[in-house]
């Protein structure tokens, strides 16, 4: 220390004087220290006031989480489960629409040229936005009632919309906004209903593809036959599958099923027994149609599907 | 009443009155030297002395003897001005701006008028030059002189090392015998 100061600069300080406070100062903090000031509320109460606001907050914020961390886990749950089981289900829904599509291809392939054209009209009467969506020579022909549920709103999940990038199954989700693969993990949801429509589809297919080649056939030896098949379809907004011509005894089994849902199907239903020879069955069905649906309108043409001969 | 300022701080501590009344006398004119001298308004200095002493008086329950009591003392000295300096948005700033005017030197009645006045002029001279330090300078010179500290004890009030204590004391000292004319 003896380097840093110098002996003229420190006498130089002290000639500065040794200034002493004021005894009024003095007093007062001798007045002070003799009765120290008591801490103020604030400062004696802060910590634990801090403390227990704390420990109030984190009670509480704990008792609300766990009040709802059970809506949390509901909705939590299903939604960890859905990836796995939806992609599941997308493969196999791909691959039934596949098999069905093949299936259609080698079906039209063997029908004459007129057939498949009016198959082809009579399998889409399908809404606007599939229309001109579905793949050419190979599209699943989509039920109307299964795509309007298809359409419902769903819950929402894009995690596993990639999976679906591909096949029928995913130009569906794709115009679906707002769908994803796991919402096929719910029950009810819309690609549920999608899965079967297309099981459904598959089945009808093959069922269209065997009647076909049967229908043809009949056409080939009757002629009132071949007239009736060439008039126009009585109900063009019809289920595909329905309107498909079936083997006749299966076609025999299905009108003795009982009445269907609208006039047009019913009326087909009577026109299928006449042509299965089920005359009495044929009869029977035509007069309840006739009570059933009084103002129906049926065409000189349709008259003959359906009247004894 | 004798013995060490520690064993009269703790004394204090123990609820001793007498004791803190001698550590008074013992300080207060360092510190009020050490205060005044850093801050030039002369009220501020003053409140910044009380407010010092009663951070003490408030501390005392907290006194545990690590350090010598000058150093505890004038580390709490060291804060306050500190706090004082923030609070200006000063941070540690020379004091140049403040306007009352400096001290006036010591002067023996007796001497001549010249004398006097040469005397005067050679410690407003050092008085400027004291002020014109930077303040860490200025703080370390002051604590040396006012706390009788050395480079260590300097470093250990104002939050900083040894090394860095001597060299601005050494700046200090080289800058006040330049200002006197012995440089």
């Amino acid at each position: 220390m003896a380097d840093e100061m110098d002996p003229n600069v420190s006498a130089a300080y002290r000639e500065l004087g040794a200034e002493e406070p004021p005894p009024a100062l003095d007093r007062a903090i001798l007045a002070a220290s003799r009765n120290p000031p008591a801490r103020s509320w604030s400062q004696r109460w802060a910590v634990p006031v801090s403390l227990a606001a704390v420990l109030v907050l984190t009670v509480g914020v704990a008792l609300r989480i766990d009040r709802e961390a059970p809506e949390l886990r509901q909705v939590e749950a299903p939604r960890a489960e859905a990836p796995a089981a939806g992609a599941a289900r997308i493969q196999e829904a791909d691959s039934a629409l596949k098999l069905k599509a093949e299936d259609q291809l080698r079906a039209r392939a063997k029908r004459p040229e007129a057939e498949a054209a009016r198959a082809v009209r009579q399998e889409r009467p399908e809404p606007k936005a599939f229309a001109d969506a579905a793949p050419k020579p190979a599209a699943p022909a989509p039920a109307s009632p299964a795509v309007a549920a298809a359409q419902a709103p769903a819950s929402t999940g894009s995690s596993a919309r990639n999976d679906v990038a591909r096949g029928d199954i995913g130009e569906l989700a794709r115009r679906e906004p707002g769908r994803g693969a796991d919402a096929g993990g719910l029950p009810g949801s819309p690609l549920r209903s999608v899965e079967e429509r297309t099981a459904r589809d598959a089945e009808a297919a093959a069922r269209a593809h065997q009647a076909g080649a049967l229908l043809a056939k009949r056409r080939a030896d009757s002629p009132v036959a071949a007239e009736s098949a060439a008039a126009p379809p009585p109900a063009p907004a019809a289920a595909p599958a329905k309107l498909a011509p079936a083997p006749a005894a299966k076609l025999a089994e299905q009108a003795a099923q009982g009445p269907a849902d609208t006039p047009e199907r019913e009326f087909e239903r009577i026109a299928q027994l006449r042509a299965a020879g089920r005359h009495e069955e044929a009869d029977k069905a035509f007069l309840e149609f006739r009570r059933r649906y009084p103002s129906f309108r049926i065409t000189e043409e349709m008259l003959r599907r359906v009247e004894r001969r | 009443m004798g013995g060490a300022d520690e064993q009269l701080m703790l004394a204090y501590r123990e609820g001793d009155a007498g004791a803190f009344e001698e550590l008074y006398r013992r300080h207060k004119g360092g510190l009020y030297r050490f205060v005044t001298r850093s801050v030039r308004d002369r009220a501020v200095a003053e409140e910044l002395y009380q407010e010092i002493w009663m951070r003490a008086i408030e501390a005392r329950g907290r006194y545990e003897v690590q350090a010598k009591f000058t150093t505890w003392l004038y580390t709490i000295a060291h804060n306050r001005l500190v706090d004082h300096w923030r609070k200006r948005g000063l941070s540690l700033v020379s004091l140049d701006t403040e306007e009352n005017p400096a001290p006036e030197p010591a002067g023996n009645p007796a001497e001549e008028p010249q004398q006097i006045a040469a005397a005067r002029q050679s410690a407003a001279r050092f008085v400027a030059a004291l002020e014109a330090l930077p303040p860490a300078q200025r703080e370390a010179f002051l604590l040396h002189h006012e706390a009788e500290m050395g480079a260590a004890e300097i470093a250990r009030a104002t939050g900083t090392n040894e090394e860095a204590a001597k060299s601005r004391l050494r700046y200090a000292v080289a800058k006040l015998k330049q200002a006197i004319g012995d440089g």
